[in-house]
């Protein structure tokens, strides 16, 4: 008896774009392994073998897995299953998509403004923006939470560890130079 | 062996090393339950405050970092799935899942257990058979470091679950990710489209960092926030079914992880891996593994353990580091004015063995300090996921930039989230991309050090035993699904013949009747 489920489900979009994005990946190692050499002078391997060999093996696999997935013949349980939002009501998913997109953007925008305000500051300032509005938690429990993770940070990484965390515009030496 | 391990107690037993040892072990925890900052980076950071101490003094403290952060890391890696070093990464596959299940403090207590049975017995070994074991990993040449990682390789056939094709792509991917930077063999910067911070590669931790904790934390939004966990106090505490479902995978951790920290330069992750992926294999609760299964948590930390002592070996008695964070400590030795090698154990016994009692001394002091608190940093998971994921955000970005002090780091982090979140609502096997990640470089140094050997004599350098011997086991590896289903089938089969003999006597005589 098969271990596997039948394949009679029609093929799953995400999985096909996932699949295909993998396949490109290897045409574009394989592709651009041709710019290196395959041996050196002496004879040995070069730098183009194993992006080559490997990116070439990552698009015969992933020809496989679009085709498999294409036939409807993917593994339904465990690996390449998508996981369905159930229980979600549409308000519900919506809601939670406009969650992680901003917790991303927060992200992104806090990356963004480290070189500016310095990595301590800008940490800190995400932290009390996703408690505060994100999670529409009580300012003061977001500004206490916000100040024990920057004195917990402060502590660890700048007076145990002396890691040279970025000050941004708040650098003493920024200032002395003006 | 006795008179050296007196002459050692005499050494690590004053109370200033015990104290400088405390003082690493507990450094060494927070350090590594820090996203980013491995022990490698905590040693080189903390080696300026030991230079005031005696060479002994400071050795201790350094190795109880070492053996601090192994540990501190697997904390994050099981309570929010954010692993604090490379090692631990597998240790988020089942110990996450544990905690998710309120077994956070089972998994913690059998993961420090583990890990000091582990380090006992590798200690033991290492002591007695060290110069045995150095002369050994000396034997091992390119061709077999090669078959060793083709073996690795090989283990992505067990990470990658039902779905085959899909595990050997994700470990391809992970190769090829691995091929971007400098390449070791010619100096070629590959794939690096003129930017020097890629001349080093996509940096591993970081990439690490974004798969699992962010990938984890965008998820759980996704899926509607985790809840708090409130276990109760006897949840938190080991069964003696825990303690028998751990004994097995405890030794085959710590035979995996000596043998492989023996050889210079294989590490400690890929010693987690093997474990897992001996487990995979011959454990008993195989088909629970990644569902919460102690076996698990258990062997790859036993293994990150018996490796990081065994690590020792090629250090002390050839000079030559077994791994990132043992390069540090040979840097400290030579700091000290140490010169390791094969006179060192004859030259400075009492550096030597007091240093190898200290581990000793830092194991016992880690599980009195850890096990006792595994509940108690379970109690992490009590709070909740609106104060929880922010503070997730901060400890791996600041985590991520301290790596190597660069904003590159943070964006790596913040791009392979977005990866790591798009793997989990797919579900794609996470397992062997990292594998590829770690063992590609590891092959592709190997499989040019061997063409260098080769020469004119092709694949005929590989004909040596120990090559064959290791090559025939990734062989049976890789074919491990076919012959095990045969092995199986033909087991069962004579079962089913006796169950229809059974069923058409029982119809012939319902007939009769």
């Amino acid at each position: 008896m098969s271990t596997h489920p039948a394949p009679t489900a029609a093929p799953r979009r995400p999985v096909v774009i996932a699949y295909g994005v993998v396949t490109a990946l290897g045409v574009a190692f394989c592709a651009g392994s041709f710019a290196y050499d395959w041996s050196n002078e002496d004879g040995t391997i070069g730098s183009a073998v194993l992006p080559r060999v490997a990116g070439f093996l990552l698009l015969l696999v992933g020809l496989w897995l679009v085709r498999q997935e294409l036939r409807g013949g993917s593994v339904r349980e465990g690996d390449g299953l998508v996981v369905e939002d159930e229980g979600h009501s549409p308000e519900e998913a919506r809601r939670i998509r406009r969650k992680l997109i901003t917790v991303v953007a927060t992200m992104v925008v806090t990356a963004l403004v480290i070189p500016i305000l310095g990595l301590l500051l800008s940490l800190t300032l995400m932290t009390l923006f996703l408690t505060a509005v994100v999670e529409k938690q009580s300012l003061v429990r977001s500004l206490v939470v916000s100040a024990v993770t920057f004195a917990v940070a402060y502590l660890i990484f700048v007076a145990l560890l002396r890691i040279p965390l970025p000050l941004g515009l708040l650098d003493p030496a920024v200032w002395s130079v003006l | 062996m006795i008179e050296n391990l007196t002459i050692g107690f005499e050494a690590a037993l004053s109370a200033e090393n015990v104290l400088w040892c405390f003082v690493g072990v507990l450094l060494g925890t927070i350090i590594g339950i820090l996203p980013g900052l491995g022990s490698a980076t905590g040693v080189a950071i903390l080696i300026p405050v030991t230079l005031t101490f005696s060479p002994l003094t400071a050795l201790i403290m350094l190795a109880g970092i070492y053996h601090g952060a192994q540990f501190g890391a697997t904390i994050t890696a099981i309570l929010i799935a954010t692993p604090g070093e490379a090692s631990s990464v597998i240790s988020t596959l089942d110990g996450y899942q544990m905690a998710r299940k309120g077994r956070a403090g089972p998994a913690l207590a059998i993961s420090a257990l583990g890990a000091f049975v582990s380090a006992m017995v590798s200690l033991v070994a290492l002591m007695a058979v060290a110069p045995f074991f150095a002369n050994l990993a000396l034997d091992f040449g390119p061709p077999e470091m090669l078959a060793i990682m083709i073996l690795g390789l090989c283990t992505i056939v067990v990470f990658s679950g039902r779905n085959l094709p899909l595990g050997m792509a994700m470990g391809l991917v992970g190769v090829l990710i691995a091929c971007i930077g400098v390449d070791v063999g010619s100096g070629t910067a590959r794939y690096t489209f003129g930017s020097v911070e890629l001349f080093g590669g996509v940096p591993f931790v970081e990439v690490m960092i974004g798969l699992f904790a962010i990938g984890e934390l965008l998820n759980q939004l996704h899926i509607g926030m985790a809840a708090p966990i409130k276990a109760r106090f006897r949840d938190l505490l080991l069964t003696k079914q825990d303690l028998k479902r751990a004994a097995a995978p405890t030794a085959r951790g710590t035979v995996v992880g000596f043998l492989l920290g023996c050889l210079p330069g294989a590490g400690t992750t890929l010693a987690s891996f093997m474990a897992y992926g001996a487990e995979k294999t011959f454990s008993r609760n195989r088909k629970k593994l990644g569902t919460g299964a102690i076996e698990g948590v258990v062997a790859p930390d036993a293994a990150t353990n018996a490796a990081s002592n065994a690590n020792f070996i090629p250090t002390l008695a050839l000079g030559i580091p077994g791994g990132a964070t043992t390069a540090v400590l040979l840097g400290a030795f030579l700091v000290y004015g140490i010169q390791p090698g094969p006179l060192l154990f004859e030259n400075q016994p009492e550096l030597v063995w007091g240093l190898l009692v200290s581990f000793f001394i830092g194991n016992v002091i880690l599980l009195v300090l850890n096990l006792p608190l595994a509940p108690v940093f379970a109690q992490l998971l009590r709070i909740r996921y609106a104060f929880m994921y922010p503070l997730i955000i901060v400890t791996s970005l600041l985590g991520a930039y301290s790596v190597k002090n660069s904003m590159f780091s943070v964006w790596v982090v913040i791009v392979f989230g977005l990866v790591g979140y798009a793997m989990k609502r797919l579900n794609f096997p996470m397992a062997p991309l990292v594998l590829g990640l770690v063992i590609g470089p590891l092959f592709e140094k190997a499989l040019v050090q061997t063409s260098v050997l080769a020469g004119d004599d092709g694949l005929g350098v590989l004909a040596t035993p120990t090559t064959l011997i290791i090559l025939a086991l990734a062989a049976a590896l890789v074919t491990s699904p076919l012959w095990r289903g045969r092995l199986r089938r033909t087991k069962t089969a004579p079962d089913q013949d006796q169950d229809q003999g059974k069923t058409k006597a029982h119809a012939e005589k319902g007939s009769h009747e």
